[in-house]
């Protein structure tokens, strides 16, 4: 799973989510790409799951690049416990997705084997994506 | 080299009010500079120049930009585009006045033609540069290189200076940098 080495701080505050993806929104190493096109966090599992995904699908061959990295430590209070106390322990790692982050690219591998395996990843995950290739973008 | 026309008017209202306002009306900011010309803002009809974008889809192509009202034809190359990171749609572009006969550089993409040998073999095909940079003059340039990879065994590669570049044209950069790659089967 996708976890930074080390950190300042534990902690972090949620923050929000405003805008879009400035950086990171257009396709720069593959042929295809999985794009966010609504705002979320994605945690290292579900970019794991959508990871796996691809790599079933496509088997041997091709190269797949991961363009997001759970970066931001999310908290969780434990059950049936009552409000205060300070914040929770530390849960697990999320990325914040601004609309149009290029979030999976591929290249190397048949048009309709990279467009049915980013289909399978785009399942896998808690937003709205569309799939984007070299020739139909500007 | 390929080449396009595209028509233009020069754009007197400022400001992104003024911008917002042509792109709903379906037309795009831009500006046309050079290095001995003055900075021009212009509006392109977004549908014709979005057409033209898909159809040149990032490779080098000439413009001849008739601005209405202006003296002649321009010839241009699209040096900066601002697109919506969503609906991918123009936002903004940016044009740069050549000329035919001084030398140029500019980045070809390459295109990868075939299937490599090695691959049948079970290696996998590794593409490590997707463009290179030639040097000439622009009508000179092409506007992609074409590379047959279907030679390529296992742990081979293919390098800059292996490219079928055209005679009239100089390559820049590292003769020996790796275009495309297979890897050795089982490696």
């Amino acid at each position: 799973m996708l976890s930074p080495k080390k950190v300042k701080h534990r902690k972090q505050m949620k923050g929000r989510l405003t805008g879009l993806a400035l950086r990171g929104s257009t396709l720069a190493f593959g042929e295809y790409a999985l794009k966010a096109v609504e705002c979320g966090r994605l945690t290292s599992q579900q970019i794991e799951a959508a990871r796996i995904a691809i790599n079933r699908k496509v088997k041997r061959g091709g190269q797949m690049w991961i363009r997001i990295f759970p970066d931001k430590p999310f908290t969780k209070k434990p059950a049936e416990t009552r409000m205060g106390s300070g914040k929770g322990a530390h849960e697990g790692w999320m990325a914040p997705i601004r609309p149009g982050r290029i979030l999976y690219e591929l290249s190397g591998v048949e048009e309709e084997l990279a467009l049915e395996a980013l289909r399978l990843a785009a399942n896998k995950l808690p937003l709205a994506t569309k799939i984007i290739t070299r020739g139909n973008t500007l | 080299m390929l080449q396009f026309e595209v028509s233009a008017s020069v754009r007197r209202n400022f400001g992104k009010g003024a911008a917002r306002g042509l792109r709903r009306d379906g037309k795009t900011p831009a500006v046309l500079y050079g290095p001995k010309t003055e900075p021009i803002s212009l509006v392109i009809d977004t549908k014709d120049m979005t057409k033209v974008l898909l159809t040149i889809q990032r490779r080098n192509a000439v413009l001849s930009l008739d601005i209405e009202g202006g003296s002649g034809k321009r010839h241009v190359v699209v040096q900066e585009l601002q697109s919506d990171p969503i609906n991918d749609t123009l936002i903004h572009a940016d044009f740069y006045e050549i000329s035919l006969d001084a030398p140029m550089v500019l980045e070809v993409p390459l295109q990868y033609k075939g299937k490599a040998r090695g691959v049948e073999m079970g290696g996998d095909f590794v593409i490590s540069r997707h463009s290179i940079t030639l040097k000439g003059k622009v009508l000179d340039i092409p506007d992609s290189v074409e590379v047959d990879v279907s030679e390529l065994d296992p742990g081979a590669a293919l390098t800059c200076g292996q490219l079928p570049i055209p005679a009239k044209v100089s390559l820049v950069g590292d003769a020996e940098a790796v275009c495309a790659s297979v890897t050795a089967v089982g490696g």
